[in-house]
């Protein structure tokens, strides 16, 4: 089944499987299943991101 | 004495008792009959994987009671109920419970699911499952002993569950056992696979611009989960399945906080009752699966959970996926063994193995009469079925219940130039870790049986007389025998 990808938690540096609508969905977040951590992925990511950017000034 | 343990082989006591018919009965009356298979722990064990790994070296020692986990410890403190878990992993109890030997057990399951019983409506004081009833701010979901099985899992887990929700349209009644993540005091992250009866109820009501109400219900007799869990076409109810395979109409009663209509099992051990928020998404998983590998994380419903209601001693019932428990293969077998006799009459027997996890492999044993009829079963099979993807098929003096057999059937009576056929690009299990995208498969059929018309070499054998007259036993001395080491890849 390909249509997930490995992730690693930004806290914890464990990986985990997370489906492909974690990469589509801008809405979506992943949850760490091993520390809890939650935290954007795929598009969510660019999009957090990008509004990191624009706060710099 | 056994020479080797072939647990499918052994002979079964016949029974026509149901042991009851509720999860309680059904422990009493089984243990009464058979103390060995029903093991009380009172060894304080972690829901966090210990349970799970004491199953797991049970499994591997080819040991399959019952268990009954009186002190299961969640977040360091003992949990009120105690937890059943095991209920399903032996073929030879749920065989016993059919009133049957073990390799007609499938076969039992599917006559009882024929016999559709409708289920009748009790009032809440004749409901053992409203002995105890938690609303509001007194809900606490996580209280309840249920299981973190394996390393990826993001949690504690309903695994033996069955979510329910109605029809918004013809208001028919849907249970199937889909997981369910206690992820907060009342909220359970839940997994409707897209094709499921379940989710298609939830997009009428998100369509509609509704919350969806849902429960789970968990805890029930073995013959009830079974009748529950067969798949049944949408406009079938699996209440009258349980009440099929149970013999008796399934006792029903109002809900607390879903209205009047809203029917739950009676029997049950626990019910969780809530809705579904619409258009409500949130991280679920990853999960082991039944396929023994580990399912990725999915952004998937919750259920807001709006009331608790059990039974004064319940059971917490846990089923352990991904690993054995004969619900799919139970379900299936009477069902595949119908369908395929409607192309091939000579079919004697049909086996979905545990080492195809319950699901994907489909044995099937048959008098062929006809040159093609290997082929047109196992075809038959595969397009019959969505996720049984490898089907097997053997003459009648194959035993299909013994892999031994089987493996040596293949690699004596098949060529893989004129017995085997490929469907490419059928529809297949979402959760197959090989298929190269998500609900597509290869399947493949195996013709092994041998060809009509055309001499074939003989299967080795010693007359019975000869056999009678040899006692192992006897002639090495009992004593000796017992020292021998057993060794199972003989």
């Amino acid at each position: 089944m390909a249509d997930f990808e490995y992730v690693v938690c930004p806290k914890c540096h464990d990986k985990f499987m997370a489906g492909e609508e974690f990469f589509r969905l801008p809405q979506a977040y992943c949850v760490c299943p091993y520390c809890g951590n939650e935290f954007p992925v795929g598009v969510a990511a660019g999009e957090a991101n990008k509004a990191k950017e624009t706060k710099i000034p | 004495m056994l020479i080797m343990a072939k647990p499918m082989a052994a002979p079964v006591e016949s029974s026509t008792h149901a042991f009851g018919a509720d999860l309680h009965r059904f422990l009493k009356l089984y243990e009464a009959a058979y103390p060995a298979e029903v093991v009380h722990i009172e060894e304080p064990l972690r829901a966090d994987w210990e349970i799970a790994a004491l199953a797991m070296k049970l499994e591997k020692a080819q040991r399959f009671p019952v268990l009954i986990c009186h002190n299961v410890i969640v977040d360091g403190k003992r949990a009120e109920l105690p937890l059943v878990t095991f209920l399903m992993a032996s073929r030879l109890r749920l065989a016993r419970t059919f009133g049957v030997e073990a390799r007609k057990a499938g076969v039992a399951c599917y006559e009882r699911v024929q016999k559709r019983v409708k289920p009748i409506v009790v009032s809440r004081d004749q409901a053992p499952v409203k002995q105890v009833v938690e609303k509001g701010a007194g809900i606490d979901v996580r209280r309840f002993p249920a299981l973190r099985h394996h390393r990826m899992d993001p949690g504690r887990y309903i695994t033996e569950g069955f979510f329910l929700s109605f029809n918004r349209d013809s208001g028919l009644d849907n249970s199937a056992l889909q997981r369910g993540w206690l992820a907060d005091r009342d909220e359970i992250r839940v997994f409707l696979g897209p094709s499921t009866h379940n989710a298609h109820n939830l997009r009428q009501f998100e369509e509609a611009g509704e919350d969806m109400p849902a429960a789970y219900w968990i805890g029930h007799h073995p013959l009830a989960l079974l009748g529950a869990a067969t798949h049944v076409g949408p406009d079938e109810s699996h209440y009258e399945t349980a009440g099929g395979t149970l013999g008796a109409p399934l006792r029903l009663v109002a809900s607390e906080t879903l209205g009047e209509k809203f029917l739950v099992p009676a029997d049950a051990e626990v019910v969780i009752e809530g809705y579904i928020p619409k258009g409500r998404r949130k991280p679920e998983g990853p999960f082991g699966e039944y396929t023994r590998h580990v399912g990725p994380q999915r952004w998937g419903p919750l259920l807001k959970v709006t009331a608790v209601t059990y039974r004064k001693d319940a059971y917490w019932d846990d089923v352990m996926v991904g690993h054995t428990h004969w619900i799919s293969s139970l379900t299936k077998e009477g069902a595949v063994l119908e369908l395929v006799r409607r192309s091939v009459p000579g079919i004697k027997a049909v086996h979905v193995p545990m080492s195809g996890c319950g699901v994907s492999h489909v044995y099937i044993q048959m008098l062929k009469t006809v040159e093609g009829q290997g082929k047109t079963a196992a075809a038959a099979a595969l397009s019959g079925f969505f996720d049984i993807k490898h089907a097997f098929v053997f003459d009648e003096d194959v035993d299909i219940f013994d892999e031994r057999e089987v493996l040596l059937a293949l690699a004596t009576r098949f060529q893989a130039d004129r017995g085997l056929i490929v469907l490419p690009g059928m529809n297949g299990s979402p959760l197959d870790p090989s298929a190269p995208e998500r609900n597509v498969t290869a399947k493949a059929g195996f013709d092994c049986t041998k060809p009509i018309g055309k001499p074939f070499a003989e299967r080795l054998a010693i007359s019975d007389e000869v056999l009678s007259r040899i006692d192992p036993l006897k002639i090495i001395g009992e004593k000796k025998w017992e020292r021998i080491p057993v060794e199972p890849w003989g």
